[in-house]
Parts: structure tokens; C-alpha cells; sequence
């Protein structure tokens, strides 16, 4: 698949190229590699937020390349969960309804008792006790604020999950309990999750690692 | 939609501030043009009403606005007296006179002499004691009341015209004998009284411990004692009329001549209206003109809208101004706030909920802060009296 970069005033562009890259289903990736290396134009491109401009991709059996915006926001809430760097939980939400979000979204409008079940389990599972699910992101630590962006990734049970550099802004002992807590979730899911990440410490705990430097390509020009 | 509508109230919520801020602002663009046109339009409409249940009114030649504003209005405008001739001239066939004494005051309150009819045509209602029926009786407007802390059986005395001259228009101590009911017209801040009594404080009447000479009865059209009409020095005038000395009081020259500053002139039909004016205005002496008050208070009025206009529209542009400004804060809160959308629409909300919820926030402060603007404007109207003391 090809993907063209925006073109902005004075700057040819870039083309990024991928001749063929697969994850298995349920495995655990881990894409480690420099920065502007593509890692998180091919996480965005994996999850339907960027669109292929040649080529194919699929996701189970979804050719995200042929839908078009809004079938790929569908297929997105549906199935895929997203981790980022900076959380970017919404500030004025409490932690539920940050975690409720996806629902909320997918037009769900009454949140049913076994959906309600789900939640409760899963921030039992990452520790986001009643208190805590009433605040809102700014009265939480960073490890709390990672946690509910897990949460709000899992809460759908997606099929896949993809986590851009989600350790970045944390210490190194939180870094070690984040990814485990991921990696675990993912695992009893079933889900297959990649990972970007620039902590090497951490990689072997996935069932593999890839650098971007083998899948990407890039190429001068559009 | 109502997820949408959820997300904006908790975003409105959690940057309370701003939202509050935005939302007085749109109230204060809504309420301050509004305010003045309500305030205007009622008070015209006031006016307006007053005007229309007085069709004509008989004064002395003069300025006709001087005329309204002070026999309307009691605004305290002096216009020149005419007799009570003039108003006894009046075809009572036609129609009825009203006559009214404006030029004293009580504490500075206007002291209005007039006859029962002016009650019936306003139709002015007590609201405790009666109206009174001798010399030195007064009826209290309900604001009046309030204002001079009087109730019926208290007593007001009238201002004196000049402190050096103590012969000339003598203080007065009238008995209050009722309070008016409210009726949100220049009736509730004056004091009411007969107009012999008004006659009284002008001098013309009045009553002294020395018997009166032969020939002197009360309401006599006869002059008495013509060469010292209010009375001798060695004569000890009464100040304050009461059952034991009423008596005494008695009046000088003819009634025909008593002064009186207006009269309301009330025709029995349109026909009767346009024959007294015609009447009127075919009199070659030129001493009365007939008024028609609707005219003067319209042509007042025309002026006063015009100014309220121009005063709206300049206000209006400064609305205009203000919301250009609320809207470009919106503008700069969403850029702030892009990082939000972005995410949002990562996760994957559509392009229309993210607008649903830019929408309804934008929604929410306009319309409450509309609301709270107009309700605030409609209050004041509400209240326009009480406010426009309070500034004044």
C-alpha cells in the first residue's frame, strides 16, 4: 500500500510505502523504531483514521482501503481500540463517562445492565476503583489517566487494539505495570494488539517486535 | 442528539466560567436595547392612555404642552389662571367640566382642587376612608400616602407660597379622609381636595375669630368686606378648618372670578366634542383654547420615539458588536479545544456529532443567555416605576 503525506507550501511531500506486513490474529506486536519513522501514520492507517491512497489493507475481514469515511468510523468503534501517548481523555467528562464514550458514540443511548457489568469488571481488572471513576482526568495521576485510556480502549472489547508510544509520558515503573496491564487485557481478550514503543526493556513480553525500518518504505515526491 | 446535548452541558459545566461569561454577555447585548424600548413604549403607552381618557381640556391661552404636562401630568409647570366663569361657561348640554386648581402643594407634593366628577372619569377608587365632604377634606394618591406616611385622620398642611409675606396664602392644615387606591397614574402622587378648599388656601375663602360683617355668607358670589379682603391684621385668621369653626368661613367675591388652572371637558358625543371646538375656536378674545390632549401627547410623543429610535439603533449596533465578539470567543475556545475533535473523531465520532455538540453548547449560551436578558428587560418593565425612582 502507498500512503501520501498532506503537501505543505515549499516541501514536495513524501510517499510512505508498505509492500507487505501481517500480524496474526490475537498476537501481541510490539513496533518499535525512530522517531518519524512512520510508526503512528501505519498505527493510523491499521485503524481506518488515515485512508490507503493505493493498496490494500484488512483487518480481519474488513478491506478498510475500499470503505469509504464513515464506514470506517463505524468499523473503528466496532473493532478497534486506540491507546495514546497523552491519554487525551476528555477533560470535562468524568473517568465513566470517558469510559463510556465508545458506547455513547456507537448510538447507544441507554448503556444496558450487562454493558454496565463490563465496565465495573474491567476497572476492577485496572484498578479504577468507585472513587476514582467519578473524577475527572485532571484530579487523576498519569498512571490513573493511562489506565482509563486503556479502559476506554477495551470497553468495547475490540478485536484489535493499537497503542501509540503509550508509555511515553510515564516512569519507568509505571511504564513496566502499563504494558503488562495492556498486554494482559489484550491477551484474555483475544485481541490482537500493536504497540508502538521506543522502550526496548519491555519487548520481550511480546510474542514479537518489528522495526518500522523492515515494513516502511519511503519514497520522495507523490 | 441526546448524548450530543449530554456532552455539551458537561462541557458548558466544566468551563463554567466561560460559559458564564459568554452567557451574561449575550444577556447584556440582549438586555441593554431592550430595556430602553420597553421602558419608552410603556411609559408612552402610559401617557398615551391618560391622554386618550381626557378628550378636551379648557385653559387659559398659552403653551399647550405647559397645559397637558401640568393639568395631566402634575408636573408643577406653571400656565397662566383663567376664571370659573370659563368653566361655568361650558354647555353643560354638550358636555361636562371638570374643573382643576393646581397651585399648591403639600410638603412638595402637588395639592390638586377639583370636584367629584374628576373621580368618576378616572375612576379612582379608596382604599380607606371616605372623600370627604367639608372645607379642609383631602384625598391622598396611594404613592402620596406613602410618601407623607399619612392614613385617613391624619393631617397635611399646605407649603407656603413665600415665607415674608405671611397674609398672602396662608398654610393650610387639611384632615385626610382617604387614601386612594393605586392606579398607576400621576393620580397616585398627588393630594386631592375640593375646589373650595383650594379656593381657601388661595385666600379667597377663609374664616376668622372676629364675626364676618353683616352680608357675608358662605359661597356668597357677593363681594363683603371688599376693602380688606383676607382679613385685617387685628383679624386672627383660622389655619385649620374643624367642625367648631367652619362656620365662620366664608368666601369673597363672585365665584365666576375664582381662579382655576384648567378644565377637563368631557363632550357627551363626538358631535358635541366637534361643536365646542369649533365654539372655541370661533371666540375672537382669545383669553381660553380648547386642547385636545391625545393630539399634544402624539406630537410629544413622535419626538420622544424618534429619539428612542435613534437611541435603539445605535444600541442595537453595539448588540451587533458584542455578539461578533461572543461568536469569535467560540471561535478561538473550539481551536483551543481542537485537540478534543481530534480525538474524538480518533475514537470514532462522526463529523455531525462533533458539530451536534459545537452546536448545542453555542445553542445552550445564546439561548439562556437570551432568556436571561430578556427576562431581565421584561422585569424591569415590570418594575419600571419602582427602577426608575431608584436611579432617578
Amino acid at each position: 500500500m502507498h500512503y501520501c503525506y498532506p503537501q505543505t507550501s515549499g516541501d514536495i511531500g513524501s510517499r510512505l510505502r508498505i509492500p507487505e506486513w501481517s500480524v496474526g490474529a490475537g498476537e501481541c506486536v510490539a513496533l518499535i523504531g525512530a522517531s518519524g519513522s512512520g510508526k503512528t501514520t501505519l498505527l493510523q492507517l491499521a485503524g481506518g483514521i488515515l485512508s490507503v491512497d493505493d493498496g490494500s489493507i484488512r483487518v480481519g475481514q474488513h478491506a478498510l482501503a475500499a470503505m469509504n469515511e464513515a464506514k470506517r468510523r463505524q468499523f473503528r468503534l466496532a473493532n478497534v481500540g486506540f491507546v495514546f501517548q497523552s491519554f487525551e481523555l476528555l477533560p470535562h467528562l468524568t473517568v465513566d463517562a470517558n469510559l463510556l464514550l465508545p458506547f455513547r458514540l456507537l448510538h447507544k443511548q441507554r448503556i444496558s445492565t450487562d454493558v454496565q457489568r463490563q465496565v465495573d469488571q474491567l476497572c476492577e481488572k485496572l484498578g479504577l476503583s468507585q472513587a476514582i471513576r467519578k473524577r475527572r482526568p485532571d484530579r487523576l495521576s498519569q498512571g490513573e489517566r493511562q489506565r482509563v485510556a486503556i479502559g476506554r480502549a477495551l470497553v468495547t472489547q475490540p478485536s484489535v487494539v493499537l497503542a501509540d508510544e503509550p508509555t511515553g509520558n510515564l516512569d519507568p515503573v509505571l511504564k513496566k505495570s502499563i504494558v503488562d496491564l495492556l498486554l494482559a487485557r489484550c491477551r484474555e481478550n483475544q485481541a490482537t494488539l500493536v504497540m508502538a514503543t521506543h522502550d526496548l526493556s519491555c519487548l520481550d513480553r511480546f510474542d514479537m517486535s518489528c522495526e518500522t525500518g523492515t515494513v516502511v518504505q519511503w519514497e520522495a515526491g507523490r | 442528539m441526546r448524548d450530543t446535548f449530554r456532552f455539551s452541558v458537561a462541557t458548558l459545566t466544566y468551563y463554567w466560567r466561560r460559559s458564564l461569561l459568554l452567557m451574561l454577555c449575550v444577556a447584556m447585548a440582549v438586555f441593554v436595547p431592550l430595556t430602553p424600548y420597553l421602558l419608552v413604549g410603556r411609559a408612552a403607552s402610559t401617557l398615551e392612555q391618560r391622554a386618550i381618557s381626557t378628550p378636551l381640556m379648557l385653559a387659559a391661552a398659552g403653551s399647550k404642552t405647559d397645559v397637558i404636562l401640568s393639568a395631566l401630568y402634575f408636573d408643577g409647570r406653571k400656565h397662566t389662571l383663567m376664571t370659573m366663569g370659563e368653566v361655568m361657561a361650558v354647555d353643560r348640554k354638550r358636555a361636562k367640566a371638570i374643573p382643576l386648581h393646581m397651585r399648591f402643594s403639600s410638603s412638595g407634593t402637588a395639592i390638586v382642587g377639583t370636584t367629584e366628577d374628576y373621580y368618576k372619569l378616572r375612576a379612582l377608587q379608596l382604599e380607606d376612608g371616605d372623600f370627604g365632604e367639608r372645607y379642609g377634606d383631602c384625598v391622598v394618591g396611594y404613592n402620596a400616602a406613602r410618601r407623607l406616611q399619612v392614613s385617613p385622620g391624619d393631617f397635611l398642611s399646605s407649603d407656603p407660597k413665600t415665607i415674608f409675606n405671611l397674609t398672602a396664602d396662608y398654610p393650610l392644615r387639611i384632615r385626610v379622609t382617604g387614601v386612594l387606591g393605586p392606579s398607576g397614574s400621576p393620580d397616585d402622587d398627588v393630594v386631592f381636595v375640593s375646589m373650595d378648599t383650594a379656593w381657601i388656601m388661595d385666600g379667597i375663602g377663609h374664616g376668622h375669630f372676629q364675626q364676618p360683617t353683616q352680608g357675608d355668607s358662605p359661597m356668597q358670589d357677593e363681594p363683603s368686606h371688599v376693602a380688606n379682603p383676607i382679613g385685617s391684621a387685628t383679624e386672627k385668621l383660622h389655619l385649620e378648618i374643624t367642625d367648631d369653626n367652619i362656620e365662620s368661613f366664608h368666601f369673597h367675591g363672585r365665584r365666576s372670578d375664582y381662579p382655576v388652572t384648567a378644565c377637563i371637558i368631557v363632550p357627551e358625543d363626538t358631535r358635541a366634542e366637534t361643536l365646542l371646538i369649533g365654539q372655541y375656536a370661533a371666540r375672537s378674545d382669545g383669553n381660553v383654547m380648547v386642547v385636545e390632549p391625545l393630539r399634544v401627547v402624539r406630537r410629544l410623543l413622535a419626538s420622544v420615539l424618534r429619539i428612542r429610535n435613534l437611541v435603539i439603533s445605535g444600541l442595537a449596533l453595539v448588540t451587533v458588536a458584542c455578539m461578533l465578539l461572543v461568536v469569535f470567543v467560540f471561535l478561538l475556545t473550539f481551536r483551543l479545544r481542537q485537540n478534543e475533535f481530534d480525538t474524538l473523531k480518533k475514537i470514532g465520532a462522526s463529523r455531525i456529532q462533533v458539530f451536534g455538540m459545537i452546536f448545542w453548547e453555542t445553542g445552550l449560551v445564546l439561548t439562556t443567555g437570551a432568556s436571561l436578558g430578556i427576562t431581565l428587560g421584561l422585569l424591569t418593565g415590570r418594575f419600571d416605576q419602582i427602577i426608575l425612582r431608584w436611579i432617578i
